[in-house]
């Protein structure tokens, strides 16, 4: 998915953006790929397996702590 | 740090809500090359309605049998359930416009081509209305161009090739964009 896109679905600032893309990508969960269609600069990003896992790892966390269940953070 | 069940409901809502926007962006673009493929179409078809009367009937029955399947092999990516979707609102659209027609009783072919241009306002806008905000503007924009190009427009089919056909087109585009 590109950048503008990706940026407009979750209503993010570019700089906010990508600052937490770079975070996720330090970590392995997302791949990012820079590339030119024609001239102009195209930035494309894509969940890994790991980033989908921790993701739905993540929800699942969240669903327990509101359920009441004893949990513990990642 | 762990988080309390107000924060993590929170989290959850805006996990949904994003999932929401992005799920709509999604059928948008599935939806664009569908309406720049049913704005040809209708350029022609009312090109047609204009230029040869007689064969009216016969070149809207092609044409929407083509952008049919055409429009169902555009959108045959999405899941069966969708597919399946798509066929049982072209089966309500044509049993509407079939049942009305002989109740309606239109008597001309501008009055038959002004009801199915009403019935997919009708379509769109309650599909904007219910789910995807955009197409209740498209289906508000095509009552107005129906209904202006019926009672004022001195040349009802040019005016819906060109006002009906190129606003489907331009829809389009602005679909692909969101």
């Amino acid at each position: 998915m590109e950048f503008t896109r990706l940026k407009s679905i979750v209503q993010a600032t570019d700089g906010n953006l990508g600052g937490h893309l770079v975070t996720l990508e330090k970590v392995g969960y997302v791949a990012i790929e820079k590339d030119f269609v024609g001239k102009k600069p195209r930035t494309r990003i894509a969940m890994t397996r790991a980033g989908r896992r921790a993701f739905l790892r993540h929800v699942a966390y969240l669903r327990a702590i509101l359920d009441g269940a004893d949990v513990e953070a990642d | 740090m762990s988080l309390s069940p107000e924060q993590a409901a929170a989290a959850l809502r805006e996990i949904e809500e994003t999932r929401q926007r992005s799920l709509e962006l999604v059928v948008y673009r599935q939806g664009a090359p569908v309406l720049v493929l049913w704005g040809v179409i209708w350029i022609v078809g009312f090109a047609s309605n204009a230029m040869w009367p007689t064969y009216a009937a016969i070149v809207w029955t092609v044409l929407t049998v083509l952008g049919a399947v055409a429009s169902w092999l555009i959108g045959r990516g999405g899941n069966p359930g969708q597919n399946l979707r798509y066929v049982a609102s072209w089966a309500v659209f044509l049993l509407l416009f079939y049942g009305a027609g002989p109740i309606l009783a239109p008597q001309t072919t501008s009055q038959r081509a002004a009801l199915a241009a009403l019935l997919v306002a009708a379509a769109y806008a309650l599909t904007g209305i219910w789910w995807l905000q955009r197409y209740l503007w498209l289906g508000l924009a095509l009552f107005a161009v129906t209904l202006f190009g019926f009672f004022f427009a001195p040349w009802f089919d040019l005016w819906m090739a060109v006002m009906g056909g190129g606003g489907l087109i331009l829809g389009g585009l602005w679909l692909r964009a969101a």
